[in-house]
């Protein structure tokens, strides 16, 4: 670092801070935290378990109870009980996949029909891989937010 | 007046040599203050081990510290330990019990609810924590899960966060 010349007697006070050990730091610093760091973005997925246990008592149990399940076939079945009714709607695969927009059709259709219907209970066959409960839970949450996993 | 060239300048013999590091230092700086600024802005600590392929989505909410349970083709782990073995993402038969639930899995959450609920004995600021982080391989059936789920539900975690990577 350059100070100037502001002696006196005629003697440079020119000096250089020595940097290399700073450098050695930060190189050391720097591996460490790019060889620590995950790269992915990860995000999280909220769902409770549906359990039995005692229910409070001040909350109104909703109209519907909806049930979503998963088929190893890609068939979804999807229970809407009332105190009165059970109806099980078969919702075929759609070119071999989930046939997603039905199953919000028939969501969206529940929702209006039950307006305090706010809740969801996904289930799956044995066989299920966990990235079609993921798939499922994704979609369904753009209408219905709140989703128990169930099945026991 | 003649100009002096450029590279003929020569310096006077014995004069010390030393190396213009000063930028590289200031290019270091900003490097590792940027990787600090984002490691500080994580919230999340616990990565999924190399072998496990989370699943994918396109939304999901910010990470929370919590209890962690990872399983992928091998086994499950809690809190980054690993409680037992899977083969081809199952629980074998003489680990499960009459219920489905694992023998080691379910000890395992019994000694994390135990030690929780000590902590929270002594500390009034701390309470029993319901919510688990769950980092599962994309290709585990939902038997298994389940078969966790349920271990977790009955030692009172029945808060999950799925875990997924999310898309760009």
């Amino acid at each position: 670092m350059n100070v100037g010349d502001g002696g006196g007697n005629g003697q440079s006070q020119d000096f250089d801070i020595n940097l290399a050990p700073i450098i050695d730091c930060f190189t050391v610093l720097i591996t460490f935290l790019l060889a620590s760091a995950s790269f992915l973005a990860i995000g999280v997925f909220d769902a409770n378990v549906a359990v039995s246990g005692p229910t409070s008592t001040n909350t109104k149990p909703p109209s519907v109870r909806v049930d979503v399940e998963l088929t190893p076939t890609y068939e979804i079945h999807l229970r809407l009980a009332t105190s009165s009714s059970n109806e099980v709607k078969k919702i075929l695969p759609l070119k071999g996949e989930w046939n997603l927009q039905q199953l919000l059709t028939e969501l969206d259709a529940a929702k209006a029909k039950w307006p305090d219907a706010n809740t969801v209970v996904l289930s799956g066959a044995d066989d299920v891989q966990y990235v079609h409960v993921v798939k499922l839970m994704e979609s369904m949450r753009s209408r219905i937010p709140n989703i128990l996993l169930g099945g026991y | 007046m003649a100009r002096r060239p450029r590279f003929s300048v020569k310096r006077p013999l014995g004069s010390e040599m030393t190396l213009q590091i000063t930028s590289m230092a200031d290019i270091f700086t900003i490097i590792l203050v940027f990787l600090l600024k984002s490691f500080a802005g994580g919230t999340m600590t616990a990565t999924p081990q190399p072998s496990t392929q989370l699943p994918f989505a396109s939304s999901g909410s910010e990470t929370t510290n919590a209890l962690t349970i990872e399983i992928n083709e091998k086994g499950v782990l809690l809190d980054n330990e690993p409680v037992t073995g899977l083969t081809a993402f199952r629980f074998p038969a003489s680990e499960l019990m009459e219920n489905g639930l694992s023998k080691t899995l379910d000890a395992s959450f019994e000694r994390q609810r135990k030690r929780q609920e000590l902590i929270a004995k002594s500390n009034a600021d701390v309470k029993a924590d319901a919510r688990l982080l769950v980092m599962a391989d994309k290709r585990v059936p939902y038997l298994t899960l389940k078969s966790v789920i349920s271990a977790a539900a009955v030692h009172g975690y029945s808060d999950l966060k799925l875990v997924v990577v999310k898309k760009e």
